[in-house]
């Protein structure tokens, strides 16, 4: 369980490393459907400056359905559940231009200052086109 | 050449002012879309009411299903205020064939809708609007003369998955503002939802 903060403050990290920050939840079908590429993009980079981190929305008191469902999968990134309940507060603290739908993805990179946000679904080839040049 | 840029260029930039959406204070344009009962349904139809809560809305979201027993609550409250509830499911039945327009038939009548469901099959209303997920609303109050401006637009409350866990009735308050004479605050709060389904 994390705070809004604690997902916000990996764009200030000191470490030279990729953040892809992806938000899903167990009941969000397109979430669900993406999550193997995002794991497989963290496999292809497993020995670089990569760092990929499953973010949950679903409400705190869903911690135990959140980890009944992970041991299901074969999704070995760290996970987090977001301790928040308010949309209308978590949303615009994490990105101002999240309109609130879900799969959404925030990409850091906090050593080169990169910052992007995606309110999309995503393929594996269509990760590795915006994940690889921040890794060149 | 360059004329053919500046086209590019221009249809650009009006394709990202469509995909804004409305704001709070601009006028709603009317739509005429197909109910589950098989009649058309149009924005002006209400011109006599105060005004009307547009919900975007459909069958399949898990978010939509969970505050589906508060939408039918808040047009069995609002109706006879003058806030009726219109709901408008824009996604593309061939991606979510929960979504067909059959099963939102079967699905107002299993659940008793006393309200409007209605398809907006090629999403130029959700397009226009600016609504990007289910549910998501957008409180429109009428201005006397047949036009419909936009009051307060997000959320139906703080707690979408939950309805026993409600403190902040955002929509409710906006109606309470707007029946006031007030300006809603806040007037815009994002919502949670699922990504609403585009057609290719």
């Amino acid at each position: 369980m994390v705070s809004t903060e604690t997902v916000t403050a990996l764009a200030t990290s000191k470490h030279d490393t990729v953040y892809v920050i992806n938000f899903w939840a167990t009941w969000c079908k397109p979430c669900i459907k993406e999550m193997p590429y995002f794991q497989a993009l963290a496999d292809h980079y497993k020995d670089q400056a990569f760092s990929l981190i499953f973010v949950s929305v679903n409400r705190p008191k869903e911690l135990s359905m959140v980890d009944q469902f992970l041991e299901k999968q074969a999704l070995s990134a760290r996970t987090w559940l977001l301790n928040e309940k308010d949309p209308n507060v978590f949303i615009p603290a994490i990105a101002e231009e999240w309109s609130g739908a879900i799969p959404a993805t925030l990409v850091y990179h906090p050593a080169s200052g990169y910052r992007a946000f995606y309110e999309r679904e995503f393929t594996l080839s269509s990760l590795h086109d915006i994940i690889d040049p921040l890794m060149e | 050449m360059k004329n053919l840029l500046s086209v590019v260029f221009l249809s650009l930039i009006s394709l990202s002012l469509l995909a804004q959406g409305y704001s709070v204070g601009d006028q709603a344009r009317n739509f005429t879309l197909k109910n589950v009962d098989g009649k058309m349904v149009s924005l002006t139809d209400y011109a006599d009411e105060e005004g009307v809560i547009v919900i975007f809305t459909c069958n399949h979201c898990p978010y939509a299903k969970a505050y589906e027993q508060r939408i039918i609550a808040l047009d069995k409250a609002y109706a006879s205020e003058g806030f009726p509830v219109v709901a408008i499911n824009p996604n593309d039945p061939n991606r979510v064939p929960e979504d067909a327009f059959p099963k939102m038939q079967e699905r107002a009548a299993e659940k008793g809708y006393t309200f409007p469901y209605l398809v907006d099959e090629t999403q130029e209303i959700a397009r226009t609007y600016g609504a990007t997920k289910t549910p998501h609303v957008y409180l429109l109050a009428t201005e006397g003369n047949g036009t419909f401006t936009v009051h307060y637009i997000g959320a139906i409350d703080d707690s979408p998955m939950d309805a026993d866990a409600v403190d902040k009735t955002y929509l409710e308050d906006a109606i309470a503002a707007v029946k006031a004479g007030e300006s809603p605050s806040p007037a815009e709060t994002k919502a949670i939802g699922c990504t609403i389904k585009w057609l290719p």
